[in-house]
């Protein structure tokens, strides 16, 4: 069974892998503490002191927070409870001409507006641009990802939360 | 001789939903044919040619070529004729982005232009990145304290061309409403509808319609 030490893990977190040290880790079975060094990893970049349940997404994290499950950014903006889509706490652009899709896009390469539209969410207080969605005009907002935080410890890692 | 071709790629939609985690869906196709060119003449006289497109906005097939060129933002073409000396171009495109462009390393971008993947105008418009080419070394250099206060000021920008979720649901909202959607997004919406009462609950309870509320023309 593979097992890497922690600085490979934070060079793979950090993309600064090569291939073919990166092929290895994609192709050999999981080491079964990775879970537990990477949210040791992470835990050690967040300034912040709420024990980090499970990395959601880029920046955000479902963290412990007074016994509640909530969704905080790195920067430490918190969205709220992790089953409320945390994109309806963003700032929002909607990229919906020609003019704002093709400064994205050479002539002809983006979407054009009467078929779909880029929306931009990003983190209300670090800006960093957290998702964007290319939906058709009024399409509901899409909630990425629900996870089974009680299946996942109980019967995949088999521990108690 | 006369070859028929036909195609079919995403022209004016992306393929998929988006980028992951902040990065942008990946471009989308479009047909580029020259017919009627001087490509005999060309090769009799060993001149330049287009072999690519790198940047549509200020085209190699325009610029080389004597030619009926059409470019085609719909992908899907049905048969057309070519004959001899008559060019094809058809671009494939790489995946979607994963991440903010603007966390995106500078050797990463500079690779990409002088691989010829983007064009300067895109790197700084996505990645907010600021950059000179060097013509005598053929090679792109990025101006690293014009780009970090390119990126500062795409912040600010974000931030003051940003809505909240309730201006956004408001402006998205009144699309529906006042029906300003096309004809093919309507439609494609009161289908949805009809064939699933799960996603019509969806679309309504999202957007706060009535129930009597029926998307226009329907
Ligand atoms: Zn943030």
């Amino acid at each position: 069974m593979a097992s890497y030490d922690k600085k490979t893990l934070e060079r793979l977190i950090d993309g600064d892998l090569n291939w073919s040290e990166l092929r290895n880790i994609i192709a050999e079975s999981k080491d079964l503490d990775r879970f537990e060094k990477i949210l040791g990893i992470l835990q050690e970049k967040v300034d912040w002191n709420e024990k980090i349940l499970l990395p959601l997404h880029e920046h955000l994290y479902i963290v412990l927070k007074h016994g509640e499950r909530i969704v905080k950014c790195d920067c430490g903006y918190e969205f709220g409870d992790y089953k409320k889509n945390w994109k309806l706490k963003c700032r929002i652009n909607v990229r919906d001409t020609e003019h704002e899709i093709n400064e994205l896009y050479p002539k002809d390469m983006g979407c054009h507006p009467l078929w779909m539209e880029i929306r931009e969410f990003f983190c209300p207080n670090c800006l960093v641009l957290l998702e964007t969605e290319s939906v058709p005009p009024g399409y509901p907002v899409i909630f990425n990802f629900l996870p089974d935080i009680d299946t996942f410890y109980k019967k995949w890692l088999k521990k108690s939360l | 001789m006369f070859i028929n071709f036909f195609g079919a790629r995403d022209g004016l939609a992306f393929h998929g939903s988006g980028g992951m985690h902040g990065g942008y869906p990946h471009a989308t196709g479009y047909r580029l044919i020259a017919k009627n060119t001087n490509m005999e003449e060309i090769i009799r006289n060993q001149d330049p040619y287009p072999i690519a497109d790198a940047d549509p906005n200020n085209g190699d097939f325009e610029k080389l070529l004597v030619a009926d060129i059409i470019r085609k933002s719909h992908c899907s073409i049905y048969p057309v004729n070519l004959k001899n000396y008559d060019l094809v171009h058809f671009a494939l495109s790489g995946g979607p982005g994963y991440g903010d462009p603007i966390e995106r390393s500078l050797a990463a971008v500079k690779q990409d232009l002088d691989d010829e993947i983007y064009t300067s105008e895109i790197v700084e418009n996505v990645y907010g990145v600021k950059v000179k080419y060097n013509e005598a070394k053929k090679e792109w250099i990025i101006d690293k304290e014009a780009t970090s206060e390119c990126r500062r000021n795409m912040i600010k920008r974000r931030e003051e061309e940003s809505m909240t979720f309730d201006e956004f649901w408001e402006y998205e909202r009144t699309k529906i409403i006042e029906n300003n959607l096309s004809e093919h997004v309507t439609r494609m919406y009161s289908e949805s509808i009809e064939h699933s009462t799960k996603w019509k609950n969806i679309f309504y309870e999202f957007w706060k319609l009535d129930e009597d509320f029926k998307m226009e023309g329907i």
